[in-house]
């Protein structure tokens, strides 16, 4: 069986490291955990499933004590444990590392390691150390310590977070979602150092989306959905069919209204772009597809597969290497609609108030000339507040505004002339399911009435009832493009987790 | 109601300085008011304090706009006088003050705005804070000043004194009535351009939605860049406007120490003034009053050190009571965790 | 001019400037800009020199400088580290302030010698050496003292764990408030200490260099320790050599200025620290250069945890 040695199997027979009892929490009325339990091991890999938004972050948060839950215990070898507090989670042998890592640039990776794990200490240490140099070795990492660390690779600044956390005294390692910045390469030395861990007797919760990733490393498998536990079980004991299932859910294509208009003119066409990410690497390879007037195109994907990149592409805030788009950018600024997936310093100025960003983008475009006529402004604020019913009144500060508002503005006001073609990235995250309602009846508005539009989601289900077409993207490129009537859930799941080339056993290794 | 807080607290906090090092500060503020608003004389030498001061807080203010600090007012004034000096004792000596007196002024706002470009341009392609490049470039011009009033400039008439030959009175800017010169009207008139400005110009729009962050301004459809270099170089020309003013109307001729301090002054006035144009104008006036008033407590007893302190003391004390609101807000209001 | 004398007028001339720039160093470090140098170094100025003729002794004088200058800094720490108040804005207006208030109190100082002033060490049969002797070894203590500060806060910053925790206090102070440390108390500290260098330094002058109290005495030297930290690039090992350049210009200035022949305009000599900083710091903003001797990267915000 993968993953498992002779000593965890042993450990399988005893207590459990730690165990998380009835974990609730709440955010508002957000319930976030709802009465989670499951048991962690030592020697073991557990990796904990499920889409974006299902709490699998939040359970881990708490048990690494960056947030108290509202009810419910965690116990550290049988024994309950106060938590609440990181230093305390600390204390208790629990460390995680997190997507963002806690490292100072200029400092060496021994000076931040030090800096973590030297309290009291007068003078800094110079050398490794005997359990440093111990520790390293047993998990086999090669990396040069007394290197800058913004001149390593996001790789290596992994590594030595993980490291860090386990020189402060981890036996149980929470990694969340790791392979979010590494390469395919550098996530397979990952997968080697976790398994050092493992073999450690340390216990290992891997928090990802990636079911590929979780079947070929974990012994232990929990799934959640929707802030409580579906699954619980040895990775062994289940196969990719059930799995997404747990995770996505026994839901069928919603009976709602779709655009029955039929595609007209061609409004965009994407060929062969390549766009690089942020540090460099390719992001977006090869994309090529088109966009019709009347058709509501969705662009299916799990974060940090590129559709971010490519959006921003197509909308100009990022420029593209290779291959085109068909959009023109004239002087005068975009003709077309841009819903960004980040609003407040991106799509909307923070420190203007919402009269200002009323006309933020359309400023050079009629009926605003070199000079901006204050009534104007105010009069088409009014416009875009009223379209989405944002009572708030329109000279208060954007700042303030709440995530569901922020999204009304930014939409009222890219929607407000009609614009023939919509690109909307992420619309309805972080927003409550009215809100979220109200945002695709007005794009799917907008198809009927000619526009072509486009919207990437992660969310399978919430575009596939109206969307008249769905391409599916997975590390860069188009993997999936088709009318819904082609394609059912569990496949477009597939291809979000798995990309192109999907296999029906979990690999050996 | 937190302003008059913090006014209060300067002018307690004042009186106190001045008890402690052992003088009688109703009698020292009552001197300062004199010196600066208290006769006629008195009230056109504080107006005409007031225009170096208050261009370079306009200055000040507009490079904010873009978040951009300008620091370097004081050198940029000193550069424009340099520029205007040099047309008044050499290009324009002998045309008549209607065509004088203009290219004076245009020769320093233009040598300002070259001052200020000098900044702007590693800002703008490099990154580089223009914080701590217009610091350093004022003294640069200080010192470039400093060195052409003691050789290649110096009066020869008056060798050892640190000034230039005084510029043929064509080419002085004239009064505009009890004392007051032209400078003043130019002050006003660019107060109400900004206001103006601030009301509709789109390029201020632009350029306030590129100091609220470059990836904004790119979704916009902004160019940074050039609005980033353009307005720094207003905000340059109006400090080097401020020098031209300075030599054309009240010293008639180039000099070391041309300026107290007045572009730190300006920055002081921008920040009291909360940026705004039409009050940088009341602003300038009362802090040139100050100043004034400290000049004419000279001859008496009491040290005109009193004038320093209190600027800064005013802007500290009504910014420090509105940081305080702002904290208590914070402590009351519970800390929430976000998911 | 002799070049022993010379440099030996440079070591003198850099001390207050040394004191300033190590000051705004430890300052900056810990991500605090403090632009109002010239007002603590005049405070400090005339703070020492009122405690020199108070007590007729010139340590008691640097003492006093010291905690007067530091408590000068420490309500410069609250406005800026407590209440977040714009640290650009406030830096200078108690550059000014500084200046205001060590006008008036020195007032009564005016004209006055001071009673005691810092010994001149000598180092016996060394101090007698060709070249050497002259240049280095025939200073007043505080020159020494100064040298001994700066060597210290190298070996500080580079060898002991609060000197790492500084490091990062400048760079990333949400990694050390995520580490559980109290990034506030630490800034309070270095601001204050920094200060109080700043008030040696200004003592200096008006203690050993001219000696006396004059209006302003700094008259800009607060500004160029702060282009010395720019130029050194927040190293204190290299603020050595740049003080040292540093008092070399004013040296030479001053001879040339008072010999009255000279290649060039002394003017062209004092532009010369401004002008190298403002090269320094554009040849700096390439990124790789920035990372290697660069801006503390935390420089100037206001650190606040729950920042929007």
């Amino acid at each position: 069986m993968p993953g498992q040695t002779n000593a965890a199997r042993e450990d399988r027979i005893g207590r459990p490291l730690a165990s998380l009892c009835g974990i609730t929490k709440t955010f508002g009325r957000i319930i976030a955990n709802d009465q989670v339990s499951f048991d962690i091991h030592g020697g073991r890999i557990l990796a904990l499933l499920g889409e974006n938004g299902a709490g699998k972050s939040t359970v881990m948060n708490v048990l690494a004590g960056l947030y108290a839950p509202d009810s419910g215990v965690v116990e550290i070898d049988g024994e309950p444990i106060a938590i609440g507090s990181p230093s305390l989670s600390v204390r208790n042998g629990i460390g995680m590392v997190h997507q963002q890592f806690k490292l100072v640039e200029t400092l060496t990776g021994l000076e931040n390691i030090a800096l973590a794990v030297d309290r009291g200490r007068l003078m800094q240490r110079r050398y490794l150390g005997a359990t440093l140099a111990a520790l390293i070795d047993e998990l086999g990492f090669k990396i040069d310590l007394a290197r800058p660390v913004w001149q390593l690779s996001l790789a290596h600044r992994q590594q030595i977070e993980i490291l860090r956390v386990l020189a402060a005294g981890a036996r149980v390692l929470i990694l969340d979602e790791p392979t979010s910045v590494l390469s395919p390469l550098e996530s397979r030395g990952l997968f080697r150092i976790i398994k050092e861990i493992a073999r450690s007797r340390r216990a290992v919760v891997l928090i990802t989306h990636k079911v590929s990733e979780a079947l070929e490393l974990a012994d232990e498998l929990v799934v959640m959905r929707a802030g409580s536990v579906v699954y619980e079980g040895p990775a062994g004991a289940v196969n990719i069919a059930d799995l997404t299932r747990h995770i996505v859910g026994d839901r069928q294509i919603p009976k709602t209204t779709r655009p029955v208009r039929a595609a007209g003119d061609v409004v965009l066409s994407l060929d062969h772009l390549s766009v690089r990410d942020d540090r460099g690497l390719p992001a977006v390879r090869n994309a090529s597809f088109e966009v019709r007037a009347g058709e509501l195109v969705v662009l299916l994907g799990v974060t940090g597969n590129g559709q971010s990149e490519l959006l921003e592409a197509i909308g100009g805030l990022r420029p593209s290497h290779a291959g085109s788009c068909s959009l023109a950018r004239a002087r005068a600024g975009r003709d077309f609609a841009f819903i960004p997936a980040r609003h407040l310093g991106t799509g909307l100025a923070p420190s203007f108030s919402i009269r200002e960003n009323a006309i933020l983008g359309r400023q050079r475009r009629p009926p605003f000339g070199r000079w901006l006529v204050p009534d104007r402004i105010d009069r088409r604020a009014e416009q875009v507040a009223a379209k989405f019913a944002v009572t708030v009144p329109i000279t208060a500060p954007v700042r303030l505004l709440s995530g569901g508002n922020l999204q009304r503005i930014v939409l009222g006001r890219e929607l407000h002339d009609d614009p023939s073609l919509v690109i909307a990235a992420y619309p309805t995250r972080g927003l409550d399911i009215a809100a979220a309602a109200e945002i695709r009846k007005a794009l799917v508005r907008r198809a009927e009435a000619g526009a072509g539009v486009l919207v990437s989601s992660e969310e399978i289900e919430e575009f596939v009832g109206i969307a008249s077409r769905v391409l599916v993207m997975h590390s860069g490129e188009i993997v999936g493009n088709f009318t819904p009537q082609e394609v059912d859930i569990q496949t477009i799941g597939h291809l979000m987790t798995l990309g192109g080339a999907s296999r029906l056993e979990p690999s050996c290794v | 109601m937190r302003l008059v807080a913090g006014i209060a607290s300067a002018i307690l906090l004042g009186a106190l300085l001045i008890s402690i090092s052992g003088h009688e500060p109703l009698i020292a503020f009552s001197a300062l008011w004199r010196g600066g608003f208290g006769n006629a004389r008195a009230l056109a030498g504080t107006l005409n304090k007031s225009v170096p001061i208050g261009l370079c807080a306009l200055g000040v203010a507009l490079a904010y706009r873009a978040r951009l600090w300008n620091i370097g007012a004081e050198g940029q004034l000193y550069f424009g006088a340099f520029a205007a000096a040099g047309t008044a004792l050499w290009l324009v000596k002998d045309l008549p003050p209607v065509v004088s007196v203009p290219s004076i002024l245009l020769m320093g706002a233009l040598g300002g705005g070259f001052w200020a470009l000098l900044a702007a341009l590693p800002r703008a392609f490099l990154g580089v804070s223009e914080i701590l490049s217009t610091l350093m470039l004022n003294y640069v011009a200080i010192l470039w000043v400093n060195y052409l009033v003691v050789g290649p400039w110096a009066d020869p008439l008056t060798f050892s004194f640190p000034y230039s030959p005084p510029i043929a009175v064509s080419a002085e800017l004239p009064k505009l009535g009890f004392g007051v010169h032209w400078g003043f009207a130019l002050f006003l008139t660019a107060a109400a351009l900004l206001w103006l400005m601030d009301m509709g110009s789109r390029t201020l729009y632009e350029a306030r939605v590129a100091g609220d962050g470059i990836i904004v301004a790119r979704y916009a459809g902004i160019s940074s860049v050039p609005l980033i270099i353009g307005i720094f170089c207003m905000a340059g020309a109006l400090a080097g406007l401020a020098g031209a003013v300075e030599v054309a109307a009240s010293t008639h001729r180039l000099q070391s120490g041309l300026s107290p301090g007045y572009g730190f002054m300006g920055i002081l006035v921008a920040w009291l003034a909360g940026g705004r144009a039409l009050a940088i104008v009341p602003c300038a006036i009362f802090y040139a009053g100050l100043l004034n008033g400290g000049f004419a407590l000279q001859v008496s007893g009491i040290p005109p050190a009193i004038s320093t302190i209190l600027q800064p003391l005013l802007l500290l004390c009504i910014l420090a009571s509105l940081a305080l609101a702002r904290y208590r807000l914070r402590l009351l209001r519970p800390r929430l965790r976000q998911p | 001019m002799s070049p022993d004398l010379l440099v030996a007028a440079a070591l003198v001339a850099g001390t207050p400037i040394l004191l300033a720039a190590t000051g705004e160093l430890l300052t900056e470090r810990a991500g605090v800009l403090n632009l109002g140098i010239e007002g603590t170094m005049l405070i400090g100025a005339v703070g020492g020199f009122a405690g020199c003729l108070h007590a007729a002794s010139v340590w008691t004088g640097l003492a006093f400088a010291a905690i007067a200058a530091g408590v000068f800094g420490s309500i410069y720490a609250v406005l800026v580290i407590t209440l977040r108040m714009n640290q650009v804005v406030t830096g200078l207006a108690f550059s000014i302030l500084g200046s205001g208030i060590s006008a008036m109190v020195g007032k009564a100082f005016i004209g006055m010698r001071a009673p005691d002033t810092v010994p001149t060490l000598h180092f016996g049969w060394l101090s007698q050496l060709p070249f050497f002797g002259r240049a280095l070894l025939q200073q007043d203590a505080m020159v020494y003292l100064a040298l001994i500060i700066v060597v210290c806060t190298a070996f500080f910053l580079r060898y002991t764990r609060p000197g790492l925790v500084l490091r990062a206090l400048g760079e990333a102070p949400d990694v050390l408030d995520s580490l559980g440390m109290n990034v506030a108390a630490l800034r309070y500290l270095y601001v204050i200490a920094g200060a109080s260098l700043m008030g040696l330094g200004g003592a200096y002058l008006s203690l050993a260099l001219t000696p006396a109290w004059i209006e302003n005495m700094t008259a800009g030297r607060g500004w160029i320790a702060l282009a010395l930290v720019i130029f050194a690039g927040w190293r204190p090992l290299w603020l050595l050599g740049g003080a040292l350049m540093f008092g070399l210009i004013d040296a030479l200035r001053f001879r040339m200025q008072i010999g009255g022949t000279a290649p060039f305009d002394p003017h062209f000599l004092n532009m010369l620290p401004y002008v190298a900083t403002l090269l320094v710091l554009i040849l700096l903003s390439g990124s790789s250069a920035r990372r290697h001797l660069g801006v503390p990267a935390a420089l100037g915000i206001a650190y606040d945890r729950e920042r929007r």
